[in-house]
């Protein structure tokens, strides 16, 4: 009887037992490796996270100072911007105050000329009516007897032209005097009108030239 | 691009002048109101130079608008209209100093035409005002002559 029967005789579990236990004791090193390995790609990945989420707030740190740097640019050129228009509008408005202030002065004394001129004109117009006049009294002193009716009525004729002259001089000098008062006021209208025209235009101008300006520097800043 | 910008300010400028330019001809030849009593009618100086300064300024003014008809009837891009404006004001600027102007002059040639309108027409309402009470003097004077003929022949 070979030894294989005698134990197979005796009974198997002398020889199955011990290959049972190391069976379950294979199983048992295997789970522990596993669990070993599992807890180690556990810390891997939590020390990945925590790493990515360093990278992450180190990168938006970065991207924070990016926009700040750029954020600064922008002011800049706005800045820079807004210091040229000031210094464009300074000496715009300086040459065009200038300007403006020749024109209303030289307007002015051309209006002053003008009525000088009509004043002048009448006042000749004036004295050669009133010489007429005196010239005719000579006259008729000379021709009619103070007591005749002739010269009573002629006398009154010359006195009510002269008083006449004396009027129409009164009412032409008021009329010039009130024309040119308007016509003063009416130049101080157009030239404020003007200035004011041109402020909004200058504005407008340098205004559209800054945000041509600033959007040409955004189109670089996308690039 | 940019001296294709300037020969097109400058071409366009010169076409202008050479408009501008046949039209004072024109002018001159056809009797415009204002130049022909510069020139002839009106002996009084003072307004004799209202009437010139007037057309001086709306032909320099011409220049400019005409130059503005050009750009609002083309498809010129914004950003170029505003280039080749820039090179055409240069060589504007430099036109109206040779007439003794300044550019910031131009900006207000269209207030002062109105202000020479108004100057212009205020003159001639003392004119006429004038030339009324003239004739009334004229009337009252040969009337009483009249009289004094009449009488002594009595």
């Amino acid at each position: 009887m070979s030894l294989m029967k005698v134990l197979k005789l005796v009974g198997g579990s002398i020889i199955d037992k011990p290959l049972e236990i190391i069976g379950r004791q294979c199983e048992f090193y295997q789970q522990r490796k596993n669990a070993a390995h599992d807890q180690k790609l556990r810390q891997e990945e939590a020390e990945f996270m925590q790493k990515l989420e360093l990278d992450r707030q180190k990168f938006n740190a970065e991207l924070d100072d990016m926009i700040a740097d750029k954020e600064i640019e922008r002011s800049k050129k706005i800045l820079d911007a807004i210091k040229e228009y000031q210094i464009t509008m300074a000496e715009s408005s300086k040459s065009i105050n200038e300007s403006l202030g020749k024109m209303t002065i030289e307007l002015r004394r051309q209006a002053h000329d003008l009525m000088e001129e009509k004043k002048k004109t009448y006042q000749q117009m004036q004295k050669d009516a009133t010489n007429n006049a005196m010239e005719q009294l000579k006259i008729i002193r000379s021709e009619f007897p103070e007591s005749s009716m002739e010269y009573q009525i002629m006398g009154e004729a010359v006195r009510a032209q002269l008083v006449g002259i004396v009027e129409s001089s009164n009412s032409f000098m008021k009329m010039i005097d009130a024309d040119f008062a308007k016509m003063t006021d009416n130049l101080d209208m157009i030239s404020r009108n003007a200035a004011e025209n041109t402020n909004q235009y200058i504005s407008l101008t340098l205004g559209g030239l800054i945000s041509n300006r600033l959007s040409g520097g955004d189109k670089k800043l996308l690039k | 691009m940019n001296s294709q910008r300037e020969i097109f300010a400058l071409v366009n400028f010169i076409e202008i002048t050479r408009e501008c330019r046949r039209q004072l001809v024109a002018d001159v030849l056809n009797g415009n109101p204002d130049l022909f009593r510069f020139l002839y009618e009106d002996k009084n100086k003072n307004v004799q130079l209202l009437y010139k300064k007037r057309y001086e300024l709306k032909w320099l003014e011409a220049h400019w608008l005409k130059c503005k008809t050009l750009f609002d009837n083309s498809n010129i891009e914004l950003a170029t209209r505003r280039e080749i404006l820039k090179i055409f004001l240069h060589w504007y600027q430099k036109f109206l100093e040779a007439w003794g102007y300044e550019l910031a002059d131009a900006f207000f040639f269209n207030a002062e035409i109105e202000s020479l309108e108004l100057l212009i027409d205020t003159n001639q309402r003392w004119t006429a005002q004038l030339d009324q009470l003239e004739m009334s003097f004229i009337r009252e004077t040969k009337l009483l002559d009249k009289e004094i003929e009449e009488a002594k022949s009595l």
